[in-house]
This record gives C-alpha cells, structure tokens and sequence, in this order.
C-alpha cells in the first residue's frame, strides 16, 4: 500500500500535474471567494476544460478545485456575511460578527487552517480504509437514514436562536420549500403551478443565493451610512492579536476542530446526506458544547468558524469513498465528478482500483498535494481578498449583486433561477428583519427531501414486519439521541423563560 | 405591546391557513394508495406554521416576546429597488442582450448607492462583464448563453 | 480591446435579431449549435451526449455546446424545446420514453411525439430487472418460486414504468409485492449493494458491478450482448419491454436538410473512436438508426407503449 502511494507521488508530482493541481486550487479558491459561487460551480464550469488535458492532471485538476472553492467560500462568509453555498452559512454567522468587531483576519486564517485540516484528515482516511467504510456505509440503510436525519433536524430547534417558534416556523417553511416538486413514491407534482422548470423542485443554488446572499445586499444597500461606518472597523483592528490566530483560539478551536473533521468524515461517507448536513451539525455541537451558546451570532466565535469549516471541507474527500468503491456519489461535487471521469475513461465504481490502479495512486497523491498547496494558496490569497473589502461599498455591493445574479442564472436552469433567486431573497429580507433565521429555513430545505424519501423507503421496507426495527441498532441510537436532545432543548427553554420572568 | 411580531403572526397564521385549505389541496394528490400520501408532509408543515404563528401572535398581544425591528424606510426602498433592478435586468436579458443586462445590473446597484465617480461607473461594471466573458469563453472554453 | 470587441458582439447580436426574421437558410451551420439533454449533467445520457458532442463539432466544424434542462422525466426540456424555433440552433438528444412513453403516464403533460420531427436514433439503454448477489435465487424460474413463497417481497422503483412492469408481471403471476421508491440508478444501486431489497429494476447501470448483481431478466425485447444467457420479458411471455434508444430529434417543421446534415455527421460521430469507449464503459452500447428508422420507430413504439399501459390499467396522474 505505502509502496504504491510512494510510487503514486512518483507519478503524480510531475511539474506538468502539479501545475494544474496548483492552477486548481487557484481557480477554486477565488470562485469560492466570491459571494453566492460555490463548490457546485466551480467545478461544474470546469469539467469542458478537462476535455483537452491528461486523465491524471485532469482529475487532480477538478479536485483541486472542489478542494479550493469549499475552503474558499469561507472568505465571502466571513468578510461579507454572503456564504457562497448553504455549507458555509455557519461560518457567516460566527465569523461575520468577528470582521465587524475588527477580528477578520484572524477568523479568516483560522477558516483556513481548520479547512486545511478537515480536508487533509479527511483525505488520509479515504485513502486509508475507501473499501471497508464503503461496505460499512452501505450497511446504512433508509432506516438509519431517517433516524439520523431526524437527529440533524433536531438542531432547527438548537439554531432558532432568540425565538424558539419563530426557528420552528422557518425550519416547516423550509421543509415545505423541499417538497416543491415531483414526488418520488407516486411521480405526481405538488406546488408545481404548471410550470414544467418546478418539476425538478425549487433549485438549490438559487435559492441559497437569493436567503443568504441577496437579501443581506438588500439590508446592507438600505442601510449604508452605517455601513460605510463599519467599512473602517472592517479594515482591522489595529491590534496586532486580531489579525493571528493566538494559542487561546487555538485552544478553543482544537475540540471543534477535531468534532467537526470527524462529523463532517461521517456525514461524507454516507450517501444521500451534503455537505451542508455535516457543517450545520457541526456548527451545531460547537454551539451546543458552549458555555454561552447564544454569544456565537451575537459576538461572533472562532470555534464556530473552526467546527464549520472542518466540517465542510471533511465531506469532500469522504465523499469519494463511496465514488471510488461503490460509485455512488456521497456528495454533489461527486456527482459531477463521475461525468469527468467517465469522460477520461475512468468509470467510477469497483472496477476502478483493478483496472485504473496506477491512475488512483496518482489521483491519492495528487489529494495529498492539493491540501498542501491550499495552505499556500489560502494563505496568500486571503491577504488578497482582506484589501478588496477596503474598497467603497458601492463597488464590493454591485460586484456581489452582479455575481449573485450571474451565480443563480448558471445554476438555477437559466432566467428561472433568477425568478426563484429575486423571490427568495426577498422572503430572506422579511426573514431576517423579523427575526426568523434562515439558517433554520436552510436546514429544513436541505434535509426535507432526503428526510420524506428515506422516511417512504423505511415504511415499505418495515412494512408487515415492524419487529424488523430491531435489526437496525444504528438507527435506534440515533432516535435515542434525538429524544435526548428534543428533551434538553425543551428543558433550556424552560429554565431560560423562567428566569426572564 | 411587540407590533412587528404581531404583523408577522398575522401574516403567517392567514398564510398557513390558506395553505391548508387552498393551496395543499389544489396543488397536490391527496389519495394516490401509496404508503404516504403526497400531501402529508406539506400538510404537516402547513398545520405546524399555522399554530406556531396562532403562538406568536397570543405571546406579541401579551407582550411576553422580545419584539424583531421591522424594516426601516431606506430598507424598503433598498429591497424594492434591488428587485426592481433584478427584474428590469432579465427584461434586458431577455430582450436586448445578457451583456447589457449584466452592464445594467451592476451600474444601476452603484448609481443607486451614490455612487457618482463617472470612472469607476464606467470601469466596474466593463470589467466584470469582461472578465467573466474571459473566464468562460477564452479560459474554460464553454459557453454560458 | 476586449471589452470594444464584446461591444461589437453585442452590436451585431441586436442586429441578427433583427434581421432573423429574413429567411435565410444558406450552409448549416453557420454558428454554434445546441444538444438539448433532458437530464441533469453527470448521468448516463449526459455524458455520452458530451462525448457526441464533441465529435459532432469536428465533424460539422463548429461548437456544439450542451444545455442541461432536467426535469419531469425529460418533460422540462421537452417542453421549452417545443416552443422553439425549428432553424436548427438547438437539437434534442434524449431517451425516447419521454416522448413514446411518459405522454400516456402523465396527464397534461404538455407535448406529444407529433410536435418533433426525428432525424435518428443513437445509442440503446440496457434495463432488466435484477437482484442482489446474495438472493437465495439465480434466475427469474427461482425468483418466482421464491416470491410465491414468500408474498411481501421488497422491489426498488426508479420510475413509474419499474412499478408498471413488475405491477403486470405480479398481476399475472400472482405475487404480493411492496414497492420501495427511490431516485435513480445510484439509489437503486445503493438499496440492491446494501441488501435492502429483493428485486429492483435497473436501467442499465447494474453492468458496472459485475458479481455484485443478479440479472434476471432484461426488459429490451432481444436479448443483450452482456448477457447471453439472461431472457427478456417478450421471451418469458409477458409481452412487455422497454426498448429505448436515444433520439436525436429537432422542433416540427425543421428544414429536410438540416436533419439530413445533421444525421449525416451523427452518424460519423456514433461511430467514432471516442464513442466506442465511452459505450464499452456505461455499456451503452451504440446502434445508429437512420431518420426513416428513427420515425418509423418512435410510432411503432408509441403504439406498443399505448397498448400496454391500457393494458395494465394505469391512471395517468
């Protein structure tokens, strides 16, 4: 195995591949950087370059992206409020408050390392142990599925923040959003409308940029004097401890850091759940483990940036564990990868360690050196980015509004993205103007779906015999877990409204 | 007594109910013989937004919640005046041509922002459109349009 | 300068609007070209529609970009392809079920076979019906002593033409069977691999894992390259299959010409280098039909379906 890799890094590390590993994370990086752009895009826009060049420098090509454009969406959260996918909403809630209070620098070094981290340990494990966490990851069925979808909504209650029922309401909303669509069971459409574009369901992207992104260019545009005003407290500090990561954050981060690698590896191999459900949950242990929960949206945390983060950039490389030994996507980027790929000749699958096995060493190789050369390029590249925050609002504003725009329209199936992305950012701004939290939304959308089919697929599997529930100690853990965590969220709740009276 | 809370439970209590009674019904198949009825979660959801909402309406009458800012006047206009620039933009887009809406889109949100350096109204907006012609048609190759 | 040259592009796109209301068909085709493709990028269909793509543009000498519309089983891109206009800037590259089959499965569906014209047919999928390798049964003889045996049995459904086929095949038979919903050919290989489900229909993606499944059945009406030995459906006397190649087809009243040109270069395309390997991977295999086959095809197959589905008594919804 460590002959292989070796020889692997051998042939991986040629000046021409790496140069497009380099080129890669580059690439990603910055369209990740930018607001409402994301991991999905990124690579998806990629893929006919991949067309022209070697299979190897190829594929390392397209990881280096997904490597480069997840890490990179933390710049936009932090610096702008303005995540560039639903995976990265976490990190705008804790590390937004940190660039207002003049700590930007360092919540975005601290993004980086804990991406850096996330994905590297990530990345040793796929290359590790990809067949037997396959096998184990098939043993995760639509029964174990519900339970630990039902666990990760339990956290809409624990993200609600101030309103208990105002969290709620946004999190049905979003699960009703989710049902938008065809419906798998009986192929009949619900809230379509006639119109053959709602087929598919409300498209994710759109509707992330238009909540997330456009609806906080909304309230900044209509709120610019005192944005101008922070503008200033944007630029930094002055204090040389706000622009470094100190041994304290360190030691606040190290436990969220370590959790949220390990959610996010999770959630990564198991197919059928994103990248989002491994950040949210994340995000959401980090805040649980606090001693002061509600100071992340209000103050801003590191450990929140950190859990988030590690988390999300987890999920990539895990997420080939199912791409690589079953061929199964466990994520989005996965799913687009398998058609590059399949164009360099490469299916996805079984058969690729037998028939490909030089090819994989080299693509491992080629996994190991883009987390490095992200620390580089990340590194650099946020100083980059810190400068352009500097400029006037008016430019950084019709830039991102542009973007927003061109983002929903290559992703949302053309001019109807743009409607869906104009609806929802307006129903984001009414959302965050009272107080309803689109994160909780967010959660709801992202989960609904897979939550209903795998619920389907459950009560036709353990239809006549219910006993059958028995076999699956996975998922009774997990609703263990979940009424646990209904009953503390309902016992907080109480000591928290007895103590306001 | 928390009036914004109070407009929002309103709001969202005649929401559900049309959901439930209206919307759910006409939009969905309710009795299909499959093992969930396609309407049972939205109607879930539905049922739960309606008495989340009768909720907040009873604790803003009692003054019991911290009460939401509502929006103020230059945030409204902010939010009309994004929408009408998005809307105005794929009118452009669809009946002239994507590079004057995008050249649109971005100089209106400066020009409403004050924005009134005539240089940086010109650059702007002519360098994204450039630069996104350039990363997708010269360096990656495909077409977007 | 860019930036003038962009300008000068947006001059003369404003003036080609303009003047395309002249008629004027001189060489096609004179800009780049358009493959509608019904599903989202990434699937089967998708990605040997890029690769045809690709040597469809060497062959007629200009780009062919691809646009994923997915949606409605196809019924998205079917439907904005309609309201086209047939001057050959956008063809259409998809399953033939969207348009033989799903108008009977769904009501109001918004087009029919009759609003394309076809110019040829491309490549064939390879459904059959499949089990898990560790079933206690081989082949379909066994698979229906064990499900007689054991009523209840458990049956993934990716689409509701899987439901149909085993709804038919169980009415005849006698069985009792709960169908398991699920989206697509990974989650079809996800329930069979994690030993969830009995039996699952299969749209061709189960060759990709070779003794990880049980064929027992294919649904094409002849038998497959793949496997031999395996019966199809028409065999067995259930009169049902599932032929559907991938159609090559343009909005109605398309110039003879175009089509012509367009089959022609499909043709060399199907045929190339790149296109072999690719249908050897997916096991798609490719087998062009000209245009007179492809109409005559796309009619006959209609009927079949229509017949059948009567036959089965679905409802469209």
């Amino acid at each position: 195995m460590m002959d292989e890799l070796v020889a692997g890094f051998g042939a991986a590390l040629t000046f021409y591949n790496v140069a497009f590993i380099f080129m890669g994370v580059a690439i990603g990086y910055l369209v990740g950087a930018l607001p409402g752009l994301g991991k999905g895009t990124a690579t998806a826009v990629a893929i006919p370059i991949t067309f022209y060049i070697e299979p190897l420098a190829a594929i390392a090509f397209l990881i280096g992206i997904s490597k480069g454009s997840t890490a990179g969406s933390a710049v936009s959260a932090i610096l702008m409020n303005t995540p560039g996918e639903p995976s990265s909403a976490p990190t705008a809630m804790a590390g937004y408050p940190l660039a207002r209070a003049g700590k930007a620098q360092k919540a975005l070094k601290m993004g980086l390392y804990a991406s850096v981290i996330g994905d590297f340990v990530s990345t040793c494990v796929l290359i590790l142990s990809a067949q037997s966490l396959a096998d184990y990851a098939l043993g995760i069925g639509p029964i174990e599925l519900v339970a630990i979808l039902a666990f990760s909504l339990t956290f809409i209650a624990a993200l609600s923040g101030k309103s208990l029922v105002k969290g709620l309401i946004a999190g049905l909303f979003g699960i009703l959003c989710s049902t938008v669509g065809t419906e798998i069971e009986t192929s009949t459409e619900r809230f379509t409308f006639g119109s053959f574009d709602l087929y598919e369901g409300l498209p994710l992207i759109p509707v992330a940029i238009g909540m997330l992104a456009m609806s906080e260019m909304m309230v900044q545009i209509g709120d610019r004097r005192r944005l101008e005003a922070e503008t200033d407290l944007l630029r930094g500090s002055g204090k040389p401890e706000d622009a470094y990561v100190t041994w304290e954050d360190w030691k606040k981060s190290f436990k969220a850091i370590i959790r949220g690698t390990g959610i996010g590896i999770f959630i990564g191999v198991l197919p059928g759940l994103g990248a989002s459900t491994g950040s949210f949950l994340s995000y959401g242990m980090a805040r649980r483990a606090s001693k002061d929960p509600d100071s992340f949206e209000r103050d801003g945390a590191i450990e929140g940036v950190a859990a988030t983060e590690s988390a999300d950039n987890a999920v990539v490389p895990a997420s080939f564990v199912p791409l690589f030994a079953l061929g199964i996507p466990g994520s989005v980027i996965a799913a687009i990868l398998i058609g590059a790929f399949v164009i360099q000749g490469v299916t996805p699958g079984p058969l690729m360690f037998l028939e490909q096995a030089e090819l994989m060493q080299g693509i491992y190789a080629s996994m190991l050196a883009a987390s490095l050369i992200l620390l580089f390029i990340g590194y650099f590249g946020q100083n980059m980015f810190a400068r352009i925050i500097k400029l006037s609002p008016s430019l950084v504003l019709s830039t991102v509004v542009f973007l927003c725009c061109l983002g929903s329209y290559l992703q949302g199936g053309g001019m109807f993205g743009l409607y869906i992305m104009a609806i929802f950012a307006v129903i984001g701004f009414f959302a965050r103007k009272y107080d309803f939290g689109f994160v909780t939304f967010l959660i709801g959308f992202v989960i609904g779906d897979g939550f209903e089919l795998a619920l389907r697929q459950s009560i036709g599997l353990l239809k006549g015999t219910p006993e059958a529930m028995l076999d699956h100690p996975v998922a009774i853990v997990f609703w263990v877990l979940t009424i646990v965590g209904v009953l503390a969220i309902l016992r907080r709740k109480k000591i928290s409204t007895e103590s306001a009276t | 007594m928390p009036k914004a809370d109070l407009i929002a439970g309103v709001v969202l209590m005649v929401s559900g109910l049309a959901l439930l009674f209206f919307i759910i019904p006409a939009q969905t198949e309710q009795d299909t013989g499959a093992a969930v009825p396609p309407d049972m979660l939205p109607q879930i959801c539905a049922l739960g937004i309606t008495l989340l909402a009768a909720v907040l309406t009873l604790n803003a009458l009692r003054g019991k919640t911290p009460d939401a800012k509502p929006p103020k006047a230059s945030e409204w206009r902010a939010m009309v005046a994004v929408v009408v620039i998005i809307l105005a933009g794929a009118a452009l887009f669809q009946y002239i041509h994507p590079i004057v809406a995008g050249l649109f889109v971005t100089l209106a949100t400066m020009l409403y922002m004050d924005e009134r350096r005539w240089h940086l109204l010109l650059a702007l907006p002519a360098a994204l459109v450039v630069i996104v012609y350039l990363l997708f048609y010269e360096f990656l190759g495909t077409a977007i349009l | 300068m860019k930036f003038l040259k962009t300008l000068g592009v947006a001059a003369s796109a404003v003036a080609a609007v303009a003047l395309s209301a002249l008629p004027a068909q001189a060489e096609w085709p004179e800009g780049p070209i358009t493959m509608l493709i019904g599903y989202k990028a990434g699937g089967g269909t998708d990605t040997k529609g890029r690769v045809l793509a690709k040597e469809l543009g060497k062959e007629l000498g200009v780009p062919v970009k691809v646009l994923n519309k997915p949606g409605g089983g196809q019924a998205a891109s079917l439907n904005w392809f309609k309201e086209q206009k047939p001057d050959g800037k956008v063809f259409f590259f998809g399953a033939s079920t969207g348009l033989t089959l799903n108008p009977f499965l769904k009501k109001d569906i918004g087009y029919s076979k009759d609003d394309f014209d076809y110019a040829a047919l491309v490549t064939e999928f390879q459904p059959a019906l499949v089990a898990p390798a560790s079933a206690p049964f081989d082949d379909w003889k066994g698979f229906l002593a064990h499900a007689k045996a054991n009523p209840g049995l458990k049956y993934a459904a990716l689409s509701p033409f899987a439901r149909i086929i085993m709804e038919l095949i169980s009415e005849k038979e006698g069985l009792t069977v709960d169908y398991i919903p699920t989206k697509g050919g990974a989650g079809m290989v996800q329930l069979v691999l994690g030993n969830q489900v009995d039996a699952a229909y299969s749209g061709g993606i189960h060759s990709r894992y070779p003794g990880k499944f049980k064929t027992l059945a294919v649904v094409t009406s002849k038998r497959q390259a793949h496997f031999a030995d395996v019966p199809s459906l028409m065999e067995l006397g259930y009169g049902l299959n599932g032929d559907a190649p991938t159609v090559v087809a343009f909005p109605k009243g398309i110039d003879r010409a175009i089509i012509d040109r367009l089959a022609a270069a499909m043709k060399v395309a199907a045929a190339s280098k790149d296109m072999a390997k690719i249908s050897k991977k997916i096991m798609m295999p490719v087998n062009f039909v000209g245009t007179e086959g492809a109409v005559k095809f796309i009619e006959e197959s209609t009927a079949a379906n229509k017949a059948m589905i009567e036959a089965s008594g679905y409802e469209a919804k």
